[in-house]
């Protein structure tokens, strides 16, 4: 592979992973572009970017999770939680990737598994347990813990099309 | 580890960390409430969001969430008390549009006569043997009402209270043969009274008869009543002479007379309860 082809490659591939970002941003904030079932939404940008940062590793994991992060917090009210923690997650999983792990849907299931849990269960106790004890083992039973499900069952199809564009675009061509 | 910590990923990624929550306290301590790089992210993107947003709302209508049938029976329950309400509100409103309009046409006769005192009243009920528009309203001695009361519509004189009870009253209108209403026409002044036959009556009509052959009453004349024997006041208005006939009886002449009035439409009327010169002979 030429210098110009592997630049254009990584170019094509890394805009289209950030197109697909902000995709996703959009279909999990916007209501009624993505279905809900009884309330509870999917949260399709942590499995994603968990799933970027395994192909494109650490540093460039780690700006994917800010990006998407911070598309997230657009939606949500002020602070930066979301931003640093997809970038946290980026980071440790480009790390993983890089270290100790291999890449397959099997270690993709267990690192997307570990942060999508990790994510409501913060947001709930910070926001419920610690700001608004009343009802909140009531929201975290019906919304929370639900949408760690709801969202689990896109972990595989994510892997997919991340895959499916690394391929596309391959650096190893 | 320590290799780790060194290297230029962590560095990077540490900065980058101190920056977000420096961003996080700066939102929490300005009045703003958002961090420096929600600002940007909100500048750049906000047009997709608003875009998306806007997409959504098009689409709203397409069932494609799950909601429990619950949720959507009490939706459709709340629903259904929003359609009730605004149906009674829709009521409402056209009662009173249509009281509105009844009350201006009874302001500007009582501008006209301010001797006349006035009962609304409402049509209750219809005699359905009667043939002739007769009619109840919902008032009755107890509202001073009396017989011979004039009955009127606006300006249009409808016919005259025949019986009443203590909270309710008969009327008889000018379609009746046995209502005589002392009138005359008001171009040519020809004197006179209207009445009506079961034929005429049948055809929603009553007439002047009596007229001489040679009366300058011609169709298109208005008829009034003229207030001689005390009953109804003057210048209330019959109707509209539509024809001119020979009398079949004598040599007079009777003119057709088309009422002002829709009789089987009406469903408010104002009752003449006195009236300078009422029951003066």
């Amino acid at each position: 592979m030429t210098v110009d082809t592997y630049r254009k490659n990584l170019i094509l591939r890394r805009g289209l992973l950030a197109v697909f970002l902000l995709a996703l941003a959009v279909l999990q904030n916007t209501d009624g572009f993505f279905p809900q079932v009884f309330g509870v939404r999917a949260l399709l940008l942590i499995p994603a970017v968990v799933c970027i940062s395994m192909f494109e590793r650490d540093i460039a994991g780690m700006f994917y999770g800010l990006f998407a992060g911070a598309l997230w917090d657009m939606y949500s009210q002020g602070g930066d939680f979301n931003a640093l923690y997809l970038m946290a997650a980026g980071f440790i999983c480009g790390t993983l990737m890089n270290t100790v792990m291999r890449n397959n849907i099997v270690t993709a299931g267990i690192l997307s598994s570990f942060f999508v849990i990790v994510h409501p269960i913060v947001y709930w106790a910070v926001h419920y347990a610690f700001g608004a004890p009343d009802g909140a083992v009531y929201m975290l039973l019906r919304y929370y813990l639900p949408s760690i499900g709801y969202t689990a069952l896109f972990i595989p199809i994510m892997f997919i099309i991340v895959r499916g564009a690394e391929k596309r675009f391959s650096h190893d061509e | 580890m320590i290799r780790f910590f060194k290297s230029t990923a962590f560095k990077i990624f540490a900065v980058v960390a101190a920056a977000l929550i420096a961003g996080s306290l700066f939102a929490v301590a300005s009045r703003g409430g958002s961090s420096p790089l929600n600002n940007v992210t909100g500048f750049i993107f906000g047009p997709v969001s608003r875009f998306s947003t806007y997409v959504a709302a098009q689409f709203k209508d397409l069932p494609i969430s799950f909601r429990s049938s619950s949720a959507l029976a009490a939706e459709i329950e709340a629903l259904e008390d929003e359609v009730d309400s605004l149906m009674n509100q829709l009521v409402d409103y056209e009662q009173t549009k249509h009281m509105n309009e009844v009350y201006k046409a009874h302001l500007e006769l009582k501008d006209e006569h301010s001797d006349f005192e006035f009962s609304e009243a409402a049509v209750i009920g219809r005699d359905a043997d009667n043939q002739n528009g007769s009619f109840i309203l919902n008032k009755g001695s107890l509202n001073g009402i009396s017989v011979n009361d004039p009955v009127i519509y606006g300006e249009y004189l409808v016919g005259v209270v025949a019986s009443v009870s203590a909270t309710q009253c008969s009327v008889n209108t000018i379609l009746n043969p046995e209502v005589n209403v002392s009138a005359y026409e008001v171009r040519t002044r020809d004197m006179g009274y209207t009445t009506s036959t079961v034929e005429l009556a049948r055809q929603g009509l009553c007439h002047m008869p009596g007229l001489a052959s040679s009366t300058a009453v011609t169709a298109g004349g208005v008829v009034c009543t003229s207030g001689v024997g005390g009953i109804y006041p003057r210048d209330l208005i019959v109707g509209t002479i539509t024809d001119v006939v020979d009398g079949t009886v004598d040599i007079s002449a009777s003119a057709i007379i088309q009422p002002g009035v829709d009789f089987a439409g009406l469903t408010d009327v104002f009752i003449i309860t006195s009236f300078d010169g009422q029951n003066e002979n």
